[in-house]
C-alpha cells in the first residue's frame, strides 16, 4: 500500500508547490521589474499587492476564450496541454531536499522518483518533449506570424538543447552518475561546488539554460516588435495561461537544475556537521537551503531580463552554435584530461585549471574575435 | 538444365508440404494458425483503412476496417503462449496478464503501452495529413520508450525520446510545415502499394509470432535455451516484475553497466560510428554552404542598380 501512497503524496506536493510557486513568480517578476525602473508594481489587490495572482488567474479563467476560424482544432487544443504536461513531468526526477527520517521504515527521499538512475537524462528527455506544444501552436494557429513564431522558436530550443548537454558532462565525469542526488552528494563530500570547478561549463549551461527557457536575451518567440505573440498570438484566456505557465515552469526546472548541478544542491559549508545527518532539523534546514538557492538562481534571472536587449536571431543562433558548443567542448576537453591524470581529490588544481580556461578563452575573444562583424547571411547574398 | 526444373520444383514443393504437414503435428500448431488468422484479418482490416487510390472517399472501408483491426488486436491479447517454464507457467497461462499476476499495475501499464503504440502506429499510416501522421508517429515513439522502461531499459527509453522523439520527428515536422503551408499534397491523400505492404508487414508479423511459439515448443523440451528465442526463466521472472529501483545497489547499475559495455567490449564500433556521423555532418555542411548566386546579385550583395541589397 506504501509502495504507491509515498509517490502520490509527493506528486501532491511537487504539483501543488510549482503551481502556487508560478503564481507568485509572476507577481515577483513584476515587483522586481518595477523595482529596476523604480516603480512601484502591482499594489491594488492586498497588502503590497499579494493578491494579484488569485486576481490574475480569475481573469485567466474568465476571459472569453477564442479558437481562429481555419484553425487546426485538435491540435490548437493539445499544444498548450502538451507544453505544460511536459514541463510538469521534468519535475519527476528533480530533487527538492535530500532525506526525511520516518519512524519504522527507511527515511524518504524528497523526490518523486528516486534511485531513478538516469535521472539528468530524463529531465532533459522530457524537456526536449516542451518542443512540440511550441510547434503545434505555431501551425495550428493558422495564422503566418504564429508559423513563423513557432518554426523560429522550435529552432532555438532545438539548437541549445546541444549546449545545455554539452556543458553537463564535465558534472558527469566529476561526480560519475547521472543521479541528481549523487550529483549532490558528491559536491557535499568534496566540499567543492562545481561551478568554482568548472566555470566554463557553469556559464555554457547558464546561457543555453536561459535559451531553454526562453528567458529574455533569448525571449525570441515573442519578440512583439516582430512577430506580435510569436507561437501564442491566438492564444487566448486559460490557453495562453498554460503557454505562460510552462514557461515559468521551464525557468523553475533550470533554476532547480543550476541549484543542483553547479551550486552544491542542499550543502552549506557553515551547516557542515547537518550534512549526513538523518533527523528533522536536518531534513528541514536542506529543503530550506535547496530552495532559497533556487529562488536566487531565478532572482538573477530576472535581473538579467531587466539588464539585457534582446539578442537578434541570428546573433542567437551564432551564440549557440559558435561560441557555446565550442565553450562546451573546451570545458570537457578540460575536465577529462583532469579526472584522467589529477588525483580524485585534487579539486584545487582542476579549479586552477578550469579558471584558466576561462582566461584562455577571454585571451581568445579579445584578439581575434570580431563580434561587430557578424552580419545577416540568407541563401543567395553572399 | 531447364528440363531439370519442374523436377526440381516439385521436390521443392514436396519437401515444404512435408515440412508443413509436420509442423501441423506439433503440439502448439492450433494456436498458430489461430493467431495466424487473427494477424490475417488485422492485416484485411489495416488494408481497408489505408487511404488507397481512387477509393479515397470511402467511410465505410475504414470503418469496417478499424472494426477488424481492433477486434483482431483484441484476439491477439487472449492467445496463450506457451512458455514451458514450469515456475512462470502457472502465473503465465495467456498473453493476456502475462507478466504474473503478483504485479497487476504491471501488466496493466504493459496493456496500456502496448495498444497506445499501436493504435497509434495504425493511425499514423492511415491518416491523410503528414502533419498528423508526424504527430501519431512521436506517440508512437513515447509508447514505445514506455515499453522499454517497464523492462528496466532506461537509458534507452530516454536515449529514444531524445534522439527520435526530440530531435527527428521535430524536423519532419519542420519539413512537412515548411513545405505544405496550405495542407497536404495530392500525393500525401493516397498511400504507396497497400497490397504489398500489408501482405509483407503480414508475413513479417507471422513468422514472429510462429517463431515465438515454436521456440517456446523447444525450451519446453529439452530446456535448449541455445535455439530459443525467448529468454531463460530467470531474466523473464527478473523483468516480469517492475524494475524495483528501491533496492539496486551500486553493483547493478544500469547506465554504469551499459557504459562499461559501449566502451570496453565494443570501443570499436563507438569509435566508427562517431567518425561516421562526423564524417556525415560534414558533409551535411558541404552540401548546405555552398553559396547559390541568385540572378543579378553579384559577389558584394549589390544588384546592377547599385542598390545595397543586404539587410543590415
Amino acid at each position: 500500500m506504501q509502495v504507491w501512497l509515498e509517490p502520490l503524496i509527493k506528486i501532491v506536493l511537487v504539483v501543488l508547490a510549482t503551481q502556487a510557486a508560478v503564481a507568485y513568480l509572476v507577481l515577483v517578476e513584476r515587483k522586481v521589474a518595477a523595482y529596476m525602473q523604480d516603480r512601484l508594481g502591482p499594489n491594488r489587490v492586498g497588502p503590497w499587492g499579494l493578491f494579484q495572482p488569485i486576481a490574475d488567474g480569475a481573469k485567466f479563467i474568465l476571459k472569453e476564450e477564442l479558437i481562429p476560424a481555419g484553425a487546426d482544432r485538435a491540435l490548437f487544443l493539445i499544444a498548450p496541454v502538451s507544453i505544460l504536461a511536459a514541463a510538469t513531468l521534468a519535475f519527476a526526477t528533480i530533487p527538492f531536499g535530500y532525506l526525511v527520517p520516518w519512524p519504522g521504515a527507511d527515511p524518504i527521499e524528497l523526490t518523486i522518483a528516486p534511485k531513478v538512475d538516469i535521472g539528468l537524462l530524463f529531465v532533459f528527455a522530457i524537456g526536449s518533449l516542451g518542443v512540440y506544444g511550441v510547434i503545434l501552436g505555431g501551425w495550428a494557429s493558422n495564422n503566418k506570424y504564429s508559423l513563423l513564431g513557432g518554426l523560429r522558436s522550435s529552432a532555438q530550443l532545438v539548437s541549445y538543447e546541444i549546449p545545455l548537454g554539452l556543458s553537463v558532462i564535465g558534472v558527469l565525469l566529476f561526480s560519475g552518475s547521472l543521479r541528481l542526488e549523487t550529483i549532490i552528494t558528491a559536491q557535499a563530500q568534496s566540499g567543492w561546488w562545481w561551478f568554482a570547478v568548472q566555470p566554463l561549463g557553469f556559464l555554457v549551461f547558464m546561457v543555453s539554460g536561459c535559451a531553454e527557457a526562453s528567458r529574455l536575451p533569448f525571449d525570441l518567440p515573442e519578440c512583439e516588435q516582430e512577430l506580435v505573440g510569436g507561437y501564442h498570438t491566438e492564444y487566448t484566456a486559460m490557453k495562453f495561461g498554460m503557454f505562460a505557465f510552462a514557461e515559468y515552469l521551464h525557468l523553475i526546472t533550470v533554476a532547480f537544475l543550476t541549484v543542483n548541478l553547479y551550486l552544491g544542491g542542499w550543502h552549506l559549508w557553515g551547516l557542515a556537521p547537518y550534512a549526513d545527518e538523518v533527523g528533522w532539523f536536518g531534513a528541514i534546514v536542506r529543503v530550506l537551503v535547496l530552495n532559497i538557492k533556487m529562488l536566487l538562481v531565478i532572482l538573477f534571472f530576472m535581473w538579467i531580463r531587466w539588464s539585457w536587449p534582446r539578442f537578434r536571431y541570428d546573433q542567437l543562433m551564432n551564440i549557440a552554435w559558435k561560441v557555446m558548443i565550442p565553450l562546451g567542448v573546451i570545458n570537457l576537453l578540460v575536465c577529462a584530461v583532469c579526472q584522467e591524470f589529477l588525483d580524485p581529490k585534487n579539486y584545487l588544481t582542476r579549479a586552477v585549471l578550469g579558471w584558466l580556461a576561462v582566461g584562455g578563452c577571454v585571451l581568445y575573444a579579445a584578439l581575434f574575435a570580431h563580434p561587430g562583424k557578424t552580419r545577416l547571411k540568407a541563401p543567395g547574398i553572399t | 538444365m531447364l528440363a531439370h526444373f519442374p523436377v526440381l520444383a516439385a521436390s521443392r514443393i514436396s519437401l515444404l508440404a512435408d515440412q508443413f504437414r509436420s509442423a501441423l503435428q506439433q503440439p502448439h500448431s492450433g494456436l498458430v494458425l489461430r493467431s495466424l488468422l487473427i494477424l490475417v484479418a488485422g492485416g484485411v482490416g489495416l488494408y481497408l483503412m489505408l487511404p488507397r487510390g481512387r477509393h479515397t472517399g470511402r467511410r465505410f472501408d475504414r470503418i469496417i476496417g478499424a472494426a477488424l483491426a481492433t477486434l483482431s488486436l483484441v484476439l491477439l491479447a487472449t492467445v496463450e503462449i506457451p512458455t514451458g517454464l514450469a515456475e512462470v507457467e502457472s502465473a503465465q497461462k495467456t498473453l493476456l496478464w502475462s507478466f504474473g499476476s503478483e504485479s497487476k499495475i504491471t501488466g496493466f501499464t504493459f496493456y496500456a503501452l502496448a495498444a497506445i503504440s499501436l493504435v497509434s502506429a495504425v493511425m499514423m499510416i492511415t491518416s491523410r495529413n503528414p502533419v498528423y501522421s508526424a504527430l501519431w508517429f512521436a506517440v508512437v515513439l513515447l509508447g514505445n520508450s514506455g515499453l522499454f522502461l517497464l523492462q528496466g531499459a532506461e537509458f534507452l527509453s530516454a536515449a529514444t525520446i531524445i534522439v527520435y522523439a526530440g530531435a527527428i520527428v521535430v524536423t519532419f515536422l519542420f519539413v512537412i510545415m515548411l513545405a505544405q503551408p496550405s495542407g497536404a499534397a495530392k500525393y500525401d491523400h493516397v498511400s504507396r502499394e497497400p497490397l504489398l505492404s500489408c501482405l509483407t508487414g503480414l508475413i513479417l508479423s507471422s513468422v514472429l509470432v510462429g517463431t515465438l511459439h515454436y521456440s517456446a515448443r523447444l525450451d519446453v523440451r529439452g530446456g535448449a535455451t541455445e535455439t530459443s528465442i525467448l529468454p531463460s526463466a530467470e531474466i523473464i521472472t527478473l523483468s516480469s516484475t517492475l524494475p524495483d529501483s528501491r533496492h539496486r545497489t551500486d553493483a547493478n547499475r544500469h547506465v554504469a553497466g551499459l557504459g562499461k559495455a559501449l566502451f570496453l567490449d565494443h570501443v570499436v564500433s563507438v569509435e566508427v560510428i562517431g567518425v561516421l556521423l562526423l564524417a556525415a555532418v560534414v558533409g551535411a555542411m558541404l552540401i548546405a554552404g555552398h553559396p547559390v548566386h541568385a540572378p543579378g546579385v553579384n559577389e558584394t550583395g549589390r544588384n546592377k542598380t547599385g542598390r545595397n541589397d543586404r539587410p543590415s
